[in-house]
């Protein structure tokens, strides 16, 4: 897999793509986590090139989710973090359906 | 028609699996998104074998497709060393839990149990059998 990391207004968008399996999202997830320790916290991932995703991917995803402090509005009064998905194809979309990742996670919203 | 891939238990071969899996049912027409649920249960039995069979990292593991027109099915069987084990044999978590409660780790089961029709595991001289399959409407 690769990616192309872009930062504006403190709003961090990934664009992936390939493939996020068990052998890139380890890799990832450390990215991720370099991203976390500066202080990185409104997240995109922009998946319109990401062709196949696994459960390796799906706990990177769930392990950001963790990471990323979403609880209540900064002094601005915009969100204090958040992690979305864009451009998720409806292969992917039916994987996080089927493991209650629609539910809790910002899919393909504006 | 049936193909086979033999291949060590190691990691780094899962990009030559993935190839070889959607190159045969690429070629046998599936439809994209049977592809992608086959290919995503596939690397999740594979990973489980790779962590949790004691094999050896030279260890073989074979791989064989097939499709059975006749009764509208494709399948895919993993022989593999190792101690007894069945990938699928685990508790798979509870899905409506928020993400920021869940364990990480079990969610590969809940895609296979949802993707794969029909799973069967048996071990037999020294060696693990799995088949999955999966019904195919168009055939």
């Amino acid at each position: 897999m690769e990616f192309k990391k872009t930062e504006n207004s403190g709003v961090v968008t990934y664009k992936l793509s390939g493939r996020l399996d068990t052998q890139s999202a380890p890799d990832f997830q450390d990215v991720l986590d370099v991203g976390f320790d500066s202080g990185e916290n409104k997240i995109i991932l922009d998946c319109k090139n990401l062709e196949y995703m696994s459960s390796a991917g799906l706990r990177t995803i769930l392990y950001a989710k963790k990471c990323i402090d979403d609880d209540g509005m900064d002094e601005n009064g915009m969100p204090r973090g958040f992690l979305k998905l864009t451009n998720v194809s409806d292969e992917i979309i039916e994987v996080f359906d089927m493991t209650g990742f629609s539910e809790f996670l910002s899919v393909n919203e504006d | 028609m049936s193909k086979k891939l033999i291949i060590s238990s190691d990691v780094k071969n899962w990009n030559k699996i993935y190839e070889f899996i959607n190159k045969y049912f690429t070629e046998n027409n599936l439809p994209k998104k049977m592809i992608f649920g086959i290919l995503v249960s596939s690397e999740e039995i594979f990973s489980n074998i790779i962590r949790h069979s004691r094999s050896k990292i030279h260890d073989e593991i074979i791989i064989s497709v097939e499709n059975n027109h006749s009764a509208k099915m494709v399948s895919l069987v993993f022989k593999y060393g190792g101690v007894e084990f069945n990938p699928i044999d685990a508790d798979s978590p509870d899905v409506s839990v928020p993400l920021d409660k869940r364990e990480i780790g079990g969610l590969g089961l809940v895609i296979v149990k949802n993707f794969i029709d029909d799973i069967s595991y048996t071990y037999l001289e020294g060696k693990n059998i799995l088949k999955i399959s999966k019904k195919v409407v168009d055939f």
